[in-house]
């Protein structure tokens, strides 16, 4: 049996609004080379002054990984030439921020915790451009931006474990609001380290680069995974490389490196002293930690018991949890509830490319539609079409029903007369349904119904039919 | 005074007292060292900013006139070493590599400087990057020694140091990162000050090695060397590295009875028999005020250049890197890819000591050898402490600045080992982050300058200073002036 | 302290310095003086070579930090212009091809 062994390294852009070494603005709307100062390009004799707002977030972050947070910690130079790196060396940390912690995953046998070796800041370089004519181009707007480097212990199994994990991350990030993480913008990068080996001892690993979704994460594992098998069923060895995954061909290609030989010439970082964080600093950041995304997760399921499937739409989208929850406040039932917000509400904006901020019905129109559906004034087929018809219109539930005079009609005349010129009017059907082809009975539900423009209450209905049909 | 006189001799404080009481404008006085600059022909300044200095002395004498007199450097010509900035001027640290760069910014010790009234003259000459003992490194060619011509002035700060002998400017700053203030102020018979590591930011100077530089000024005397620290000194929230200790302010002018030691370098056989005897006369003259002075056993001019020398040179390895003919400077003319372009832009871009050197940086710091780079930290360690220690029981630790007087150009430049071993004795208090001064003390028999080096406690320039005032007193050295 | 003609080759890769032949061989040399001599004044102050030699215990316990916020400087043209090769606002550089390693 093969065992593949996945570590991950994410880099995530930290949510401030300046660069981490200079006051140069983070962002990317204007031109190039706009965000840029004497600091973040390297100029002769500028010195970086750390930006602390950075630092609290990264403690802040390290406290929901429940990582060990350093006191002192060191910066240190990373050495090596790159058109998109101004100073020749990146400032990064050798003595790291924190260390250890986990982010807690669910898998096919349960709970199980990806271990964090460790949480650094660093700066993110510039941005080059290849061209086919022998030019490259550097824009360094982004030469500077904080970035964490979060380091995950080489203990994930496969692609599953892996997306579970950097998804949970992402949200641990976005509960914390350290960093927005959109994988499509760079704020949220992953490269995972892949290994294969029969034994207990972890074999040659490669680097996947280049994955800008957690599609591609799943799919650039899976791939490498199996490359990796088949080079080794075919007696070769796997060779240690930096890999690029293509997304167009589906598969990892290898990169060719920058320097023959890393030698980072790593060393203290002679022109800041070390970062000290006191009690206080810590203390700070832990009130701002709000219920993480696995506190939630437990929670929904056992508060409201709602499927985990469900459970991980809302983790995923603390909007869409509270409004869940505003619901069921508002007197809704937790199960109409998750039925209409999973199915009907993100259905009709995914269905308009809109976002669950442009929705209009409250969380009180739910708790109003399922009071109707009790009192039996309308039933689920009503009440999903009115509230396909309000989500961006936020009328009341009250109105739209008088105004389209949608009231379910329990008037038992009314329903006998429709059941019995259904009746009337299906005569093979009928005959059909006595001869025992019982499924029919769906049928002349439906055409009872259509006669009573829906709003007949289901269950008189049902109870009709069967007592006039079983009489003949 | 005449006016002649004073503009030779005169402390920035009488200086000041002369504009105030009108006796001569502030135009004048630059347009008098300008002229010098040009007459002597040392090769001091790499660039003079005559027009720009001319219209900020005008702008002075205005406020003369209305008696808006303000700024502890009111009206003083001063010049900066090529690497600390100002915006809008060239600053090349006398290299190939940065001849086209023009600074984007101010450097802190310059804003400092400006807001308190000095007049900028231009820039001096230096070392490649400031490396090297004797200025013979630039690409600008050589500085001369004032006080003879055939000999280098010292360095990385020789354009400076040979300024302010020959008066052509009141004061300038310099850069010290392992002598190139006090080496040179000692061979042209100038005061030069290597403060405290922390206490002058580093902002706007161009890097060498980051855990051991420091900017600081050479001067006519003590006083005026207090002066330009009182307004340069002090925490920089651009330089985190600087130290939030109080400002600096001048001390009052009371001598009293100093202990004080005296390194055993003064009995090593390397040490020119007229420095050892100028500075023998003067230990007995501070003897004979009732001073305490002993000798004590101080052998880390032994160790500290090969410390210095792996120290700076990893550091300097990594500060050199962001050379690379994309942002600024020299760009190579013909390459074929981007790496062939890096290895030419740099192998033409830097001089021989600079390539040396980052070679040399490059190497410890690879992973093999990295034991290399953290231990020689320990050494400074060492020194620190021995230094701690001495200064429980003493004032004031005192050694000769170099072990000789100013050499022949040509003497050295062949030999790097010989040549970094003129910072001997004064890269000791870059390990350790102490302060360090170099005095004028006499001359030897052919003529050429001698100094001394004062080093107190980290942080106690006030110490150093009280004592080289004190010192002063004992002689007219730091009065003499060369031939011209 | 011996160090091969191979060392010297590697760090000027490294440091992406282009030397000649006389060169590496001159600095060889130097090298080899400067890490002995270094090596000997440990032996005589009695220091051993320590990889982990923790060097930043700094006397001060606080790190000074900067406000996040923006500090624009206003003049990049200063700094474009400073360029040797630009085009369209970006800095233009060679492609890296085959023969780098
Ligand atoms: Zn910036």
């Amino acid at each position: 049996m093969y065992k593949a062994t996945i570590g991950i390294e994410v880099h995530a852009q930290i949510k401030t609004k300046t660069k981490m070494f200079c006051g140069c603005k983070v962002e990317f709307l204007g031109k190039p080379n706009m965000n840029i100062c004497p600091v973040c390009m390297g100029e002769p004799g500028i010195l970086p002054r750390i930006n602390g707002r950075a630092v609290k977030l990264a403690v802040r972050t390290a406290l929901a990984l429940h990582a060990k947070i350093n006191m002192r910690s060191i910066f240190a130079r990373k050495n090596y030439f790159y058109p998109d790196l101004p100073k020749g060396y990146q400032i990064t940390q050798s003595i790291p921020l924190a260390e250890g912690g986990y982010v807690e995953i669910y898998t096919e046998n349960g709970k199980k915790k990806i271990a964090i070796t460790r949480l650094h800041i660093e700066e993110d370089a510039g941005k080059l451009f290849h061209t086919a004519e022998g030019h490259s181009f550097v824009d360094f707007n982004r030469s500077g931006v904080p970035l964490m480097e979060i380091v995950s212990e080489p203990v994930i199994e496969n692609e599953k474990e892996a997306v579970a994990y950097l998804r949970r991350l992402r949200q641990i990030l976005r509960y914390v609001e350290s960093s927005d993480a959109d994988m499509e913008k760079g704020q949220f990068r992953c490269e995972p380290n892949i290994s294969v080996s029969k034994e207990e001892k972890r074999g040659i690993k490669t680097e996947v680069k280049n994955l800008n979704s957690l599609k591609a994460v799943e799919r650039a594992i899976k791939y490498e995974i199996s490359r990796q098998k088949e080079v080794i069923e075919d007696g070769g060895t796997v060779i240690q490389q930096t890999m690029l995954w293509d997304e167009k061909k589906q598969m990892a290609i290898p990169m060719r490196e920058k320097e023959g030989v890393a030698e980072y010439r790593y060393f203290k970082e002679p022109d800041l002293i070390p970062l000290f964080l006191h009690d206080e600093d810590i203390d700070e950041q832990r009130k701002y930690i709000p219920e993480l995304p696995n506190e939630k997760f437990d929670r929904l399921i056992v508060q409201y018991g709602i499927k985990k499937e469900e459970a991980e739409i809302l983790v995923d989208s603390p909007d869409i949890a509270s409004y869940f929850e505003k619901s069921v406040g508002s007197g809704c039932s937790p199960k109409y509830a998750i039925g209409w917000i999973t199915t009907d509400i993100l259905g009709e904006l995914n269905k308009a490319g809109k976002k669950f901020s442009h929705i209009k019905i409250k969380p009180s129109h739910l708790a109003d539609l399922n009071k109707l559906i009790d009192n039996k004034t309308i039933n689920m087929n009503i009440a999903k079409k009115i509230l396909h018809s309000i989500i961006f219109t936020g009328e009341s539930v009250i109105d739209y029903v008088k105004v389209n005079n949608l009231a379910q009609v329990t008037d038992e005349n009314a329903i006998e007369n429709a059941v019995k010129e259904v009746i009337e009017e299906n005569v093979k059907e009928v005959e059909r349904y006595m001869n025992g082809e019982e499924k029919l009975f769906g049928f002349f539900v439906g055409q009872v119904m259509k006669k009573m423009k829906g709003k007949a209450n289901p269950g008189v209905v049902n109870k009709m039919l069967k007592d006039i049909l079983n009489r003949r | 005074m005449n006016n002649k006189e004073l503009l030779l001799n005169a402390t920035i404080e009488e200086i000041i007292t002369a504009l105030k009481g009108g006796e001569i404008s502030v135009e004048e006085m630059v347009r008098f060292f300008i002229e010098r600059i040009k007459k002597n022909n040392l090769n001091t300044f790499v660039e003079i900013y005559e027009d720009e200095a001319i219209e900020r002395a005008r702008e002075a004498d205005r406020k003369l006139a209305t008696g808006n007199v303000h700024g502890t450097l009111f009206g003083i010509p001063f010049a900066l070493k090529d690497n600390i900035a100002v915006k809008g001027h060239k600053l090349t640290c006398a290299s190939r590599m940065l001849l086209d760069y023009t600074a984007t910014y101010d450097s802190t010790v310059y804003k400092r400087i400006e807001s308190e009234g000095g007049i900028l003259i231009g820039r001096t000459n230096m070392d490649e990057f400031a490396m090297g003992s004797s200025t013979e490194t630039s690409f600008y060619g050589n500085t001369l020694n004032p006080w003879d011509r055939s000999r280098v002035p010292g360095g990385s700060s020789g354009g400076s140091a040979a300024a302010v002998a020959a008066r052509e400017v009141v004061f300038a700053l310099g850069s010290d990162t392992g002598g190139s203030i006090r080496q040179p102020a000692a061979l042209c018979g100038v005061t030069g000050l290597k403060p405290t590591y922390g206490r002058v930011s580093r902002y706007g100077l161009v890097a060498f090695a980051s855990s051991l530089d420091q900017i600081g000024p050479i001067c006519r005397s003590a006083e005026d060397a207090e002066r330009v620290f009182t307004v340069i000194n002090g925490f920089d929230e651009r330089d985190t590295t600087s130290k939030e200790v109080e400002k600096y302010n001048l001390t009052d002018n009371t001598t009293r009875q100093f202990k004080v030691a005296v390194s055993n370098d003064l009995n090593d056989t390397h040490l020119n028999p007229d420095i050892k005897l100028n500075l023998l006369n003067l230990l007995n003259d501070i003897k004979a005020d009732g001073n305490i002075v002993e000798e004590i056993d101080f052998d880390f001019s032994k160790y500290s250049v090969p410390v210095y020398q792996i120290l700076s040179c990893s550091e300097a390895s990594s500060n050199l890197a962001r050379y690379d003919g994309i942002r600024y400077g020299y760009r190579a003319e013909k390459y074929d890819s981007l790496f062939d372009m890096y290895k030419k832009t740099r192998g033409e871009g830097f001089g021989e000591e600079v390539k040396r050197r980052i070679l040399f940086g490059t190497y410890i710091l690879m992973a093999k050898n990295s034991a290399l780079y953290a231990s020689s930290f320990k050494v400074a360690r060492l020194i620190r402490n021995k230094l701690k220690e001495t200064f429980t029981k003493y004032d004031i630790l005192i050694t000769p600045t170099t072990f000789n007087t100013a050499f022949k150009f040509g003497e050295k430049i062949d030999d790097p080992i010989q040549m970094h071993h003129s910072d001997a004795l004064t890269s000791v208090c870059n390990l350790s982050g102490n302060p360090g001064l170099s005095i004028p003390a006499g001359f030897s028999r052919d003529g050429l300058p001698v100094g001394l080096q004062i080093i107190t406690k980290r942080f106690d320039e006030k110490t150093m200073f009280r004592f080289a005032k004190y010192v002063q007193t004992k002689s007219d050295w730091h009065r003499a002036l060369p031939e011209e | 302290m011996r160090i091969e003609k191979e060392d010297i080759k590697k760090a000027a890769e490294i440091a992406k310095i282009h030397l000649s032949e006389e060169e590496i061989e001159s600095y060889k040399k130097n090298l080899e003086d400067m890490t002995q001599e270094f090596l000997d004044a440990l032996e005589s102050l009695g220091i051993n070579l320590d990889e982990n030699f923790d060097f930043t215990k700094s006397s001060s316990k606080r790190t000074v930090l900067r406000d996040d916020e923006p500090e624009i400087f206003e003049k990049t043209e200063m700094i474009i212009k400073n360029a040797p090769l630009v085009k369209d606002g970006l800095f233009s550089v060679p492609t890296i091809i085959k023969g780098d390693k």
